[in-house]
């Protein structure tokens, strides 16, 4: 039941024709569905090569010996898995009904795209206690990973997110998708970022925001009670203060923004009210970063 | 029950302030946001140190503990003493003489003045009698309380020149004082302590004198005669300072042209006298100094010459040793039988004829009566200071017998204490004793005395003669309007009834009718010339009565005003935290 609510029905079939793009030439160990430009053992012809002394005399190619009279040995592409990794951000800043929706939409489109390649996919989210993390490959299990987002009720973190990311994070990913409303002071997430070379080639990051914290209209006075850690401002709207605030929350963007770059991490801004359909099928085509 | 300070009422709008507060505060809404980590960022105020964000946050705990400090302090009832005086009442007495200009930068009196009007400032309604002194003192407030009133009077006294006469108005002042304890403040330059009247233990007495250190070099003396062709001038000077003096005497006439001018050096404390001689004749001579001392009325002096020669008439019956002394002054001297004495008019008449007395309209000289019988008299001479002796000091002189003295004349000698020589009002001068009864012809003084009596007398044919500031006296004019015009032609006074009220100011003075025109100067008296040195203190206490509590200022209305600002802060700083409910 909570899987409808989720995600439409035919959502599965839209998705499953998309897959994760990218340039990371990282690959795991096993097996995959992605053609490597190594050589490796798969049925894909790739080169000719002299033979050398200890080269392997089963792929030797006869054919062009026949013709040529020379040892040539056949080689052929590699398949290898590509591993990714979706970390979901479990603050309570993200606890926003419209905004907690929408992002375990997204994660759970990610990871079903993911499987559907026969991809390996880990998923982590902050959690005050440890777990192993989702793990798992094949399009067998794109249903139980449904089901593992739908059980994420609540947004419950209640630490910093840049400090508790790190430790949820497996080594070796292919790509790092990180999944945030990046409402953390700067400095935080300098430090994390500078550390995430260690975890992943391609790290992306993408940024769920509420038209409501870009540009609030609220009007009067107003207590303004912070999700995460609980605290109230007592503001008095005027037009003069949603400009500072707006002003205030463009720097934070650019800021943002900035960071990224400079750490050559991909990030993507993604609007609630925009939609789901829009935020897939344009912006993250868009950008690249699903084919 | 009332209520004794009904005009705080207006402070119950600070109550209504405070509810006006309560309800119309904000009422915040409660939004929940993803993160208030901007929102705090842009409401945060500049940064501020420490201790003021202390403040900030403690901001109603400091409140409260000032305004309950304040509390204690309006219970404690602070009070600062206002006022000095003490008594009931309060009485000035203020000398209004000459010597009241001396001064250094302001006049003695001017410094009285200011003194006088921030003592009303602390009067707190009660009366006030302000007393001039004078020949006569005037009361010029009776217990006065209206302090507008009081100072409209201290602004508009004036110095009136005249000797300074302390007891008169100790007198006039104790006749104020009652039974109420009275504060009496004396403003003049020295007063001895001996002469305030102490019998009275309900009475205060504060002498304010002037300053200590005036000095004063004054034209004490200025006499000047004519021989007919030319005149002659005797300046006396005294320097009454404890350094050499160098001034330039200089005698001008009346249009103020220097005759003569000479410089003179003045030792310290020394009188110095000098004379000129072939003066040209001028009816009136100013001599003056040009001293930079602190008191300038007296380096100016006028006098009068008369131009015209006087006759003077002896009686026949008067001893020789009369006749031949005013022979020697005077060249032009009749000798009359005594039966065409009373013919003479215009001259002035030596007789001991005493009808003549109210015959004649002009003063007589006369020595001896003819109407009384004389009695023996014992005892020393003594005499006032009046214009007669200044030149002839009787000291020593015999006399036998005298006749008895008129009642109402005023006496300037005495013998013991019988009166030897006498003034009328008019003018007449009466010495009441034969010449042949006393030794005095013997004296140097009598042929002064005779000279300064014929020149007094004989003065009034061109000039009205000497007076002294504010002196009534009968003057003898013809018939007709009189007035009084000081040397620039200004309009004065009139004269009625023959008697001539003289100008304050000395100076030079013109008496004219339609067709005649007299002079006369009004000099200032000898001791008005000399100033003492001040003398400031206090005498008597008075009894502490409860009226001492009017004076204290309270401070407990103003702190109790500024608590009450202090909790409508509080609530002004509740406002901006937000209610609880």
């Amino acid at each position: 039941m909570t899987q409808k609510l989720l995600l439409p029905e035919d959502w599965l079939a839209k998705i499953s024709r998309f897959q994760v793009a990218t340039a990371s030439k990282l690959r795991g160990q096993h097996k995959g569905s992605h053609r490597s430009q190594r050589f490796g053992a798969s049925l894909d012809f790739s080169d000719f090569r002299e033979y050398h002394l200890g080269d392997d005399v089963r792929q030797v190619d006869w054919n062009v010996f026949a013709r040529t009279d020379k040892y040539f040995i056949k080689r052929f592409l590699d398949e290898q898995e590509m591993r990714v990794h979706i970390l979901l951000d479990t603050t309570k800043s993200m606890g926003d009904q419209a905004k907690w929706t929408f992002t375990r939409q997204i994660v759970a489109s990610l990871g079903l795209m993911v499987l559907g390649r026969d991809d390996r996919l880990s998923f982590s989210f902050l959690q005050d206690e440890v777990r192993p993390p989702f793990r798992r490959k094949g399009a067998m299990y794109r249903r139980a990973f449904l089901q593992v987002i739908t059980e994420i009720e609540q947004a419950t973190y209640t630490n910093s997110f840049a400090q508790g990311a790190l430790k949820a994070l497996p080594k070796d990913s292919t790509v790092l998708f990180i999944v945030t409303d990046g409402l953390e002071p700067i400095d935080e997430w300098e430090q994390l970022l500078k550390r995430l070379p260690r975890f992943a080639g391609d790290v992306r990051i993408l940024q769920i925001v509420t038209q409501e914290e870009i540009a609030p209209e609220y009007t009067g006075d107003v207590r303004l009670l912070d999700r995460e850690t609980g605290r109230d401002v007592n503001v008095t709207m005027s037009s003069k203060v949603l400009d500072t605030y707006r002003a205030r929350r463009l720097l934070h963007e650019e800021e943002f923004e900035a960071i990224c770059r400079r750490f050559g991490v991909r990030q993507l801004q993604l609007k609630v009210e925009d939609g789901l359909q829009h935020a897939i099928f344009q912006q993250l085509l868009k950008a690249h970063w699903i084919r | 029950m009332g209520f004794s300070q009904i005009l705080f009422s207006w402070t119950a709008i600070i109550p209504v302030i405070v509810l006006l507060y309560y309800f119309f505060r904000k009422k915040y809404t409660d939004q929940t946001v993803s993160s208030t980590l901007f929102w705090s960022e842009i409401m945060q105020e500049t940064r501020v140190s420490p201790y003021l964000k202390h403040l900030q946050k403690n901001a109603l705990l400091y409140l409260q503990l000032l305004a309950l400090l304040l509390l204690v302090l309006a219970l404690m009832n602070p009070y600062v003493k206002k006022s000095t005086i003490v008594g009931a009442q309060t009485i000035f007495i203020v000398d209004t003489s000459a010597t009241m200009l001396a001064g250094k930068e302001q006049s003695t009196f001017d410094t009285h003045k200011k003194e006088m009007l921030s003592l009303v400032n602390e009067l707190d309604g009660r009366p006030v009698t302000l007393i001039t002194t004078g020949n006569t003192p005037k009361a010029i407030l009776q217990q006065e309380t209206k302090s507008k009133d009081i100072e409209k009077a201290i602004q508009e006294l004036q110095v009136t020149y005249e000797a300074a006469q302390m007891n008169k108005a100790l007198d006039v002042a104790q006749a104020f004082v009652g039974n109420t304890p009275t504060s009496i403040y004396v403003f003049t330059d020295a007063l001895d302590k001996k002469q305030l009247p102490m019998e009275k233990d309900t009475v205060k007495w504060i002498v304010k004198g002037s300053a200590k250190d005036l000095t004063n070099i004054a034209i004490t003396r200025f006499a000047a005669t004519t021989d007919g062709q030319s005149a002659m001038a005797l300046v006396q000077l005294q320097n009454d300072t404890d350094q050499e003096q160098n001034v330039t005497l200089s005698i001008e006439n009346i249009k103020g042209k220097e005759i003569v001018a000479e410089s003179v050096v003045l030792p310290p404390n020394e009188a110095i006298t000098k004379t000129f001689k072939d003066l040209p004749l001028e009816d009136t001579m100013t001599a003056k100094i040009d001293a930079k001392d602190d008191y300038a009325v007296d380096n100016s002096q006028p006098v009068l010459l008369q131009t015209a020669t006087s006759k003077v008439v002896v009686d026949q019956s008067m001893h020789q040793l009369i006749q031949k002394g005013l022979q020697t002054i005077n060249s032009s001297v009749k000798i009359v039988p005594s039966s065409q004495v009373a013919d003479n008019l215009d001259a002035t008449v030596v007789t001991n004829q005493t009808a003549l007395l109210e015959k004649m309209d002009k003063p007589i000289v006369l020595f001896g009566r003819d109407d009384v019988e004389k009695v023996e008299a014992t005892g020393e001479i003594s005499t006032t200071s009046d214009a007669l002796f200044a030149f002839s000091e009787l000291k020593d002189i015999y006399v036998s017998t005298v006749y008895p003295g008129f009642d109402n004349y005023k006496t300037i000698a005495s013998v013991g204490d019988q009166p030897f020589i006498q003034r009328s009002p008019k003018g007449d001068i009466v010495v009441l004793a034969d010449i042949a009864d006393t030794d005095w012809p013997l004296h140097p003084s009598f042929p002064l005395f005779l000279w300064s009596a014929e020149q007094e007398l004989s003065a009034s044919i061109g000039s009205l003669g000497i007076f002294t500031p504010n002196e009534q006296r009968a003057v003898a004019l013809t018939q007709g309007d009189w007035s009084v015009y000081s040397q620039e032609d200004e309009f004065l006074s009139s004269i009625t009834n023959g008697l001539l009220t003289a100008p304050m100011k000395p100076g030079i003075y013109t008496a004219r009718s339609k067709d005649e025109e007299k002079r006369f100067i009004v000099q200032l008296q000898a001791q008005e010339r000399v100033i003492e040195k001040g003398t400031s203190y206090t005498l008597g206490e008075l009894p502490d009565n409860g009226k001492e509590e009017i004076s204290k200022t309270s401070f407990v209305p103003w702190l109790i005003l500024i608590i009450l600002v202090l909790f409508v802060l509080e609530w002004e700083v509740q406002r901006r935290r937000g209610f609880t409910n």
